[in-house]
């Protein structure tokens, strides 16, 4: 009997029993969970099913967290896109949200997400997914990549064997897509078919007999917990006597001889490779293609790296030259330096009465005159810029391989080529990065990256106000801001690596196909990392501006100036006007480095001044969103470690980098 | 001496008496005023010098070159070998995970590196880049070098 909650309770079925088919299920699903491995199409499934799109892209990680939408085929059911999980036991944070969703006790159906060139490895999931004994899809994605890698799948037969609807789709161009919503509403209560080794079996019949309500079917939380899942084990743990789970796993460990984890694997993977060998056939694998060869050189020890710097000559073609040079000036200077601020400042004097209200909104400090313009005439053609780039990136399929070519670098910061992919995020956004630190494996490595994302890892727009001002200074500005800024990452990484205790994890990657991104994709993917920038960025830039206003008007900020002057003129070497730029660098960094961006526009930086002052605002903490960020992932206790330490930092680099710059009398 | 460049060995014949001994436990360098920084290894018999593989660099970069080229050149992995071993290009059967630390044999085995399964192996620096069914994996030389692999019946480059 399954004693499953909800509408499971209705299913009389035995869980153990490997055979048949069960009635379809009463009652009505409130969840249809997308599962599966990394970078199988799960997000693009998503986005067809609900109609929302997620952020989706050519690498492993892309989704860290769960994402709700309501079907639209589905009468009202909600469909949620999940990360990717190898396997179970879950390993890293975004795997472990999947596990807690399954254990979490709502009825839902869950469809897996394969690849279809990859079926074994599909299968090997699939036998532990459906042994948690809910009603279960099997989703074969990107079918015509397995029809060209001559993968040829009998699905009807395949589906006989495994006892679970099985379909073929290739969701990014909504083939087979339709017939989920249908399959997922006749689809049965999955029974496991896998029967494991004796002991195996003796120590889940132990447990069915103790264990009381399970939230999925008993047989599957008991495997679970034996392969060593944590959620399993904490939901046991909860049912049951720790001296009867520790006796259960030893009796049983002991009569195998080994871990039950190796076993349990053993006897899926021996089942998987059956039901291939019956349902799947692979034809001649056609010869590599001008990808699959720019793959290899993108991993090459020694070909990887020119590619590496390929790669960034475009992105800083694209972001330093055409966005922050081109874009930038078309703007700031033609469209809203001579055409737009004139014409509202002017219209602005005329209507509006008060003084008080005129410079409010178009003064020096005026929420249109300087929150608006800094963030649409200077940063949003940056991001602009940096985020079509970025995406043709992500769907390339290129970041994984940076993680290989990176790897040995990583390793002396005490990490693995791995925490490549949320720092190159970081250049998008400090705070979406953050958050993609979950798919790095331990605690440590989560928070040595999330360190050295805080500290000098520059969000595009930033990027692109750096490179715009020392681009039009010299290249060797250029090379000493990103010299220092690296060499402060890599010894802050350094030393914190070996001060954090714990070990490093070697670096285990899937490397997806290279592909061409599908422009539809990457527009819509630029649009709406635009609309999330609008959404975020101008809110804060206007309190910045409004802020300054009012510590202008009322006297305060020349005292404020008056009160830094010994660190941002005696310390720093810059004239007083820079501390305005620092104050609104608190709450966004590019937001002070546009401030700065506008002196060195009106001649008040020099060069040596324009270097020292980019290095410093480079240091700072991102914004005020990624603190909040880091907060949640990290807690008050990292994250206010974090402030203090580079705030400091970052004025004290500051500082000796301008007494070593007039030393060597640099740009005199 | 080309025993040592070739082999990297800590005892060496000396190439004109023959006499064999270890260049770093010589303690001729210390009494020699050209000593700091030198590159050669003086026969505590005879006294000929030759180059030290461990002292110089372009010694130890021509010795690195050398081994290239005999990994090159080399026939496919013998059956004691490991996945490391294996040359880019051939085709490998895993035979044991046995020395991979238990949390990446998990992950390893997740991914379809299990006993008996066929690799492509794709490359081998600076990372193992396997290829399993249809699916890429790359992982570090400490986890390939723990993986022992059997060279299968048709093995042999691809």
């Amino acid at each position: 009997m399954c004693r499953c909650k909800g509408h499971l309770t209705f299913i009389v079925v035995s869980c153990h029993v490997a055979s048949g088919l069960a009635e379809p299920l009463p009652g009505r699903l409130s969840e249809i969970v997308l599962v599966g491995h990394p970078n199988v199409g799960k997000s693009v499934l998503f986005g067809r099913l609900t109609g929302r799109y997620v952020t989706v892209a050519n690498y492993p990680g892309t989704t860290v967290d769960v994402s709700r939408g309501t079907s639209r085929a589905g009468a009202g059911a909600v469909v949620v896109d999940t990360p990717g999980i190898v396997s179970f036991p879950a390993r890293s944070e975004d795997e472990q949200v999947v596990s807690r969703l399954l254990l979490d006790g709502e009825s839902r159906a869950v469809v897996q997400v394969g690849d279809a060139k990859g079926v074994r490895r599909t299968l090997e999931l699939t036998v532990q997914l459906v042994e948690l004994g809910l009603p279960f899809v099997l989703v074969l994605n990107m079918s015509d990549e397995a029809v060209a890698a001559g993968v040829r799948i009998d699905r009807e037969r395949l589906s006989e064997l495994l006892g679970v609807p099985v379909l073929l789709t290739v969701a990014t161009a909504g083939t087979g897509v339709d017939q989920i919503a249908a399959a997922v509403a006749a689809a049965p209560a999955a029974r496991a078919r896998v029967v494991y080794p004796a002991p195996i079996e003796e120590a889940l019949a132990e447990l069915d007999r103790s264990v009381g309500e399970t939230p999925v079917a008993a047989r599957g939380v008991g495997l679970l917990w034996l392969g060593g899942d944590g959620e399993a084990q904490t939901y046991l743990e909860r049912q049951l006597p720790a001296h009867l789970l520790a006796r259960t796993r030893a009796r049983a460990e002991q009569a195998l001889g080994e871990p039950a984890a190796a076993a349990l694997q053993r006897a899926r993977s021996a089942y998987a490779g059956e039901v291939v060998a019956e349902a799947v056939a692979q034809e001649r694998r056609p010869a590599p293609g001008v990808l699959e060869w720019l793959g290899r050189l993108s991993t090459h020890r020694l070909w990887g790296w020119p590619v590496l710097a390929a790669v960034l000559a475009a992105v800083y073609w694209s972001v330093g030259v055409l966005g922050a040079g081109r874009l930038v000036g078309l703007l700031e200077n033609s469209v809203f330096g001579q055409h737009v601020n004139p014409w509202l400042t002017d219209g602005v004097t005329r209507v509006v009465p008060s003084t008080f209200v005129a410079d409010l909104l178009v003064g020096q400090y005026g929420l249109w005159t300087m929150g608006m313009t800094y963030a649409l005439a200077l940063i949003l053609p940056i991001v602009t810029t940096f985020f079509l780039v970025f995406s043709v990136l992500e769907d390339s399929g290129y970041l994984p391989r940076l993680a290989v070519v990176s790897n040995r670098l990583f390793n002396t910061l005490g990490l693995n080529g791995k925490a490549a992919l949320p720092m190159v995020l970081g250049l998008g956004c400090v705070t979406m990065a953050a958050l993609t630190t979950r798919i790095l494996e331990s605690r440590r490595e989560r928070l040595l990256v999330t360190l050295l994302l805080a500290l000098g890892i520059p969000c595009s727009a930033q990027l692109g106000v750096v490179l715009g001002i020392l681009g039009s200074i010299s290249m060797a500005a250029t090379l000493i801001w990103a010299g220092v800024v690296a060499a402060v990452v890599f010894a802050v990484g350094w030393l914190a690596a070996r001060v954090v205790p714990g070990e490093r994890s070697p670096l285990v990657i899937e490397l997806p196909p290279l592909r061409v991104p599908r422009p539809a994709n990457v527009l819509t993917k630029t649009l709406m990392r635009l609309e999330w920038y609008l959404r975020e960025v101008v809110p804060l830039f206007l309190v910045g501006t409004a802020f300054l206003f009012v510590l202008d008007k009322s006297g305060a900020l020349p005292a404020l100036i008056d009160g830094m002057q010994p660190l941002v003129t005696g310390w720093l070497g810059l004239p007083p006007a820079a501390s305005a730029a620092f104050v609104v660098g608190f709450l966004r960094r590019d937001f002070g480095a546009a401030g700065l961006f506008v002196l060195h526009a009106q001649g008040q930086l020099s060069a040596e001044q324009a270097v020292v002052a980019m290095v410093t605002i480079t240091l700072f903490i991102p914004c005020i969103a990624s603190i909040l960020i880091i907060v949640r992932e990290r807690g008050m206790a990292q994250a206010a470690t974090m402030v203090a330490t580079v705030f400091p930092l970052a004025f004290l680099v500051g500082g000796l980098l301008h007494q070593a710059l007039v030393a060597g009398g640099f740009g005199g | 001496m080309s025993e040592a460049l070739a082999a990297g060995a800590a005892i060496v014949p000396c190439a004109l008496c023959g006499h064999r001994f270890d260049p770093q436990a010589t303690n001729l360098c210390a009494s020699c005023p050209l000593g700091k920084g030198c590159s050669l290894a003086c026969c505590p018999n005879c006294g000929y010098s030759a180059p030290d593989p461990s002292r110089s660099i372009v010694v130890r970069l021509a010795a690195r070159a050398a081994a290239v080229l005999a990994g090159r050149r080399r026939a496919p992995a013998d059956p004691a070998a490991t996945l490391a071993q294996a040359a880019p290009g051939s085709r490998a059967t895993i035979e044991t995970l046995e020395e991979v630390p238990v949390r990446q044999r998990e992950q390893l085995l997740a991914y379809g590196i299990a006993p008996g399964r066929v690799v492509d192996v794709l490359q081998v620096r600076p990372v193992t880049i396997v290829r399993v069914e249809h699916a890429e994996l790359a992982f570090e030389a400490t986890l390939s070098r723990a993986i022992g692999i059997a060279a299968p019946p048709d093995g042999g480059p691809r």
